[in-house]
């Protein structure tokens, strides 16, 4: 019922340079040979999953009309313009023109492109195939591992005609994205969509990994039974990118405030598309008679503003259906034939709620009913008929009788009348006679002096400063916390030398099996943590081949291993390899300080 | 100590009744602020609620001369805010001196720019001012485009800075953990444009305020240099405001902003005239 796709991000700069290439080779081969009068050119042959390439249309002359595209059923086509170029060549004029599509592949495998056709100059020219190779997104297998991805689900894929089936989009994010817009949620013709609310936003956790979560429900009605196909959905998004287009330059402050006012230039576009959904739909079983094409769970109601009163007199009846299901097809049940009542219907009041699960939705239909004859009276039950999908057939729901009580009419209303006064006349214009100084202020804020003193003072300076500050260590921080999130051995690498050298600073001195066994640890843990790999599982060759591929002297990582194997001898009771004395000084706090000291300064800067 | 607290708090509550029960008579008043005075040892120096209270005192009684002393030495005593200079600038023109009045509450919108009263007694006493000469005012554009900067009073402006700065960086500072989010963005956006149009009337009244003199004598005249013995270009008369360009220590050069109807006064002088008063002559108002 689910799946779900990564995206990669797009390289504008390389299709760009292909463009100018493609330019500057044109007029080169004018001159040694005539140009093809259709040209297709793809920026890349092979593409991975989830990526997209540019494919350009390029024709010599002016086109009657556009190109036709060769049949693309594997992958999404996205028209991008058109260029007109003129060159001028020896006194030659020549005209192009280049259509631009963005192809986004929606399967893997290897896939031969037709030929495209366009008119000039009333005959039809055609370009030669090509194969495209999409291959599967490397890496991408391991959910946990993704940054970002899209996933469609729907609420049942066995429903039956005209059955709400809730779809759910979700795109999940960890890290800091921007601008976002679904390119594409189109059902077609086979369901009727209703949204469901705006997008929610929340948390969630898989596999304990903290995502940031946007989602879009909407309400889908299958309108014929077989089998429908939901078709992918693309998003477009902006995705952060800013260790990978700028290693060599730090962020400044200044980057927040461009980042804020959206010219920070390190976002790149990702497209995230979802699997294809299928639908199987049942068909509904005939209709018993009164069904007007509900399909869902739905109730009636129904009640009368007064039981009582005289003939001539009216009462509202108020009839409320409502449910969850296809609301839309509310419409007012058959009410039975009421002789004994003049009726007047009103405008009937509707409501869809769409901000919950689920589509809901009422109508309340009103008739003002003035009772003709005196006597007990009554409006009998109404009836509704719908299709229950939970139970696989048809129920009726019916409201209960209404019993009222009419008396004979008093007699005629006498009318209240009330005249009006006639309006004044002979209004006077208001002259100014005299004119003076507004009084006094009295208020106890004359004796406040308004520019800040003393302890308020520092209050606003302190308001004033230490914001920024505060910010910009929060700043420093968070980027760090960043830092340590894409890269976790980047935390235990840069206390490596610390950690080591404070247990060091604890090491119990002697050649027992305790203080060899921590020495070992204290060495290993180091090389470990330094090296980005798990310390203790290492033994002294690993550790000294580890040592010598991140750049370390042979003779420096021989000595390690040397010492981590008599420490291991010393730590199961055998003979230390290298002599009783030595050990012990080696595995001294000042001993091991050092060895570990010259290592840290030959990794030093030196990436795992 | 606990006498020398209470006293003012007490004036401070007499104040207050007195703000909101103006029935009360002057002899209901007076010997209550006599009771927070000591009884004897050396004159004490009078509180600011003090002066206050009898200042007000005094205006009701119709002794402005004392009314004014004592509202001068509040300032004195570093007391300084809008309704002290509106007091002021009542009491100076109920003593007959419209120059220090129109100077006052020139103050007074200074500190209560929205103030209406105030704005009504200064037109109330440039009415009285015999020379046809605008005040030097911004034009009705600029204080329509830079209301805030016209229509916020300077501390109100540096809190107001300070409050949209706070929220500024406390909404960045959530962004951080939100990065995503349109509303943050945009709040952020506005905050900051907000405080940099703060910011920008902070700079504005601390760089590009200009003084303005006005006139206290009823009758003064405007040298061409410097100095008793040069040429009188002109006269101007009390309550007149111009623009002051440069300031010695007895002699201040002034501008003229406009003449509104000076091609109908036969020899009456137009914009940009210039010329030299001694500083006794003028109140300055910065």
């Amino acid at each position: 019922m689910g799946g779900s796709t990564r995206g990669r991000s797009l390289d504008w700069r390389r299709a760009a340079v292909l463009v100018v290439w493609a330019s500057c080779l044109g007029p080169a081969g004018a001159e040694a040979q005539e140009p093809a009068p259709i040209q297709v050119t793809v920026d890349r042959s092979q593409v991975a999953l989830g990526d997209q390439l540019y494919l350009t249309i390029r024709i010599e002359g002016s086109p009657d009309e556009p190109p036709g595209l060769p049949a693309l059923p594997d992958f999404r086509v996205l028209s991008r313009g058109e260029r007109r170029d003129m060159q001028i060549i020896n006194g030659r004029v020549s005209n192009s023109t280049s259509y631009n599509y963005l192809l986004i592949p929606t399967r893997a495998g290897t896939f031969e492109i037709g030929p495209a056709t366009a008119l000039v100059d009333g005959a039809e020219v055609r370009s030669r195939p090509f194969t495209i190779q999409v291959t599967d997104a490397e890496g991408q297998n391991d959910e946990q591992d993704r940054d970002l991805f899209v996933v469609s689900t729907v609420s049942t894929d066995r429903p039956w005609q005209g059955q709400q089936v809730i779809y759910t989009w979700r795109f999940y994010s960890r890290v800091p994205v921007g601008q976002g817009s679904i390119e594409s949620m189109d059902f077609g013709s086979d369901v009727v969509v209703e949204d469901l609310g705006d997008v929610r936003q929340f948390s969630t956790s898989i596999d304990g990994v903290q995502y940031s979560v946007n989602e879009v429900r909407k309400a889908l009605f299958p309108q014929r039974p077989g089998e429908v196909t939901l078709p992918q959905t693309q998003l477009r998004v902006q995705v952060e990118v800013e260790e990978a287009r700028r290693p060599s330059r730090r962020r400044s402050i200044f980057d927040e405030f461009d980042s804020l006012l959206g010219s920070g230039g390190r976002w790149a576009t990702k497209y995230l598309l979802t699997e294809p959904l299928t639908l199987d739909v049942r068909p509904l079983p005939p209709a018993p008679d009164g069904w007007n094409g509900l399909v869902g769970d739905f109730d009636i109601r129904a009640s009368l503003s007064r039981r009582e009163l005289q003939v001539g007199q009216s009462a509202t009846l108020e009839v409320r259906v409502g449910g969850t299901g296809n609301v839309q097809l509310l419409t007012e049940p058959d009410i039975p034939e009421l002789p004994a009542f003049k009726i007047y219907p009103d405008q009937p009041d509707a409501s869809i709620d769409r901000s919950g699960h689920l589509l809901t939705g009422r109508k309340v239909f009103r008739r003002a009913l003035v009772p003709l004859v005196a006597g007990p009276l009554d409006v009998p039950p109404i009836d509704l008929v719908y299709f229950d999908p939970e139970l696989g057939d048809y129920a009726t729901r019916s409201t209960e009788r209404i019993d009222l009580d009419v008396n004979p009419a008093d007699g005629e209303e006498e009318l209240m009348l009330t005249e009006s006064l006639a309006p004044t006349t002979g209004k006077v214009a208001v002259r100014i006679l005299a004119d003076d100084i507004l009084p006094t202020r009295r208020t106890a804020a004359g004796i406040v002096s308004v520019t800040p003193q003393g302890w308020r003072l520092w209050v606003w300076f302190a308001c004033g400063v230490l914001p920024p500050l505060i910010y910009l260590a929060l700043l420093a921080h968070h980027r760090r916390e960043r830092r340590y999130a894409a890269d976790r051995t980047l935390r235990p690498r840069q206390r490596a030398l610390r950690d080591a050298l404070s247990m060091a600073r604890k090491l119990r001195s002697g050649a027992g099996p305790a203080s060899a066994a921590e020495a070992s640890r204290i060495v290993r843990g180091y090389v470990g943590d330094k090296l980005g790999v798990e310390g203790s599982a290492l033994t002294p060759a690993e550790a000294e081949a580890a040592l010598v591929r991140a750049g370390v002297d042979s003779a420096l990582a021989a000595r390690c291993r040397a010492l981590l194997e008599r420490l291991e001898a010393a730590q199961y009771g055998l003979t230390p390899v290298a002599g009783g004395g030595g050990f012990a000084a080696e595995t001294s706090t000042e001993g091991l300080s050092d060895l570990i000291k010259t290592l840290d300064r030959q990794l030093r800067g030196r990436q795992p | 100590m606990r006498r020398a607290v209470m006293g003012p708090v007490a004036v401070l509550i007499l104040s207050g009744a007195v703000a909101t029960a103006p029935a009360l008579s002057q002899d209901e008043e007076r010997p209550v602020v006599s009771e927070a005075q000591p009884a004897d040892g050396p004159p004490a120096v009078p509180e600011p609620a003090e002066l206050w209270v009898n200042g007000n005192a005094a205006y009701e009684a119709g002794d402005f001369g004392r009314a004014v002393a004592l509202y001068r030495e509040m300032r004195e005593m570093g007391v300084d805010n809008g309704h002290l200079h509106y007091n002021l600038g009542n009491a100076y023109l109920r003593a007959g001196e419209l120059g220090r009045s129109i100077a006052s509450y020139r103050r007074a919108l200074k500190l209560l720019p929205r103030d209406e009263d105030a704005s009504a007694n200064l037109t109330f006493a440039r009415r009285s001012a015999r020379d046809e000469i605008a005040p030097p005012e911004p034009p009705v554009l600029l204080r329509t485009v830079l209301f805030w900067h016209y229509s916020l009073a300077p501390v109100e402006v540096m809190r107001s800075a300070v409050l949209v700065g706070l929220g500024f960086w406390i909404v960045l500072a959530v962004r951080l953990y939100r990065p995503a989010s349109e509303v943050l963005r945009w709040s952020a956006v506005c905050l900051l444009v907000i405080g940099l149009a703060l910011a920008g009337s902070l700079v504005a009244h601390a760089a590009f305020s200009f003084p303005v003199a006005v006139v206290l004598p009823q009758e003064i005249d405007l040298h061409a240099a410097a100095g008793e013995g040069s040429v009188v270009r002109f006269r101007l008369h009390a309550g007149t405001e111009v623009r002051v360009i440069e300031q010695r220590p007895e002699w201040v050069r002034i501008e003229l902003p406009s003449v509104p109807s000076v091609s109908e006064t036969p020899g009456a002088v137009g914009d940009g005239q210039r010329g030299w008063s001694k500083r006794e002559y003028l109140e300055i108002v910065e």
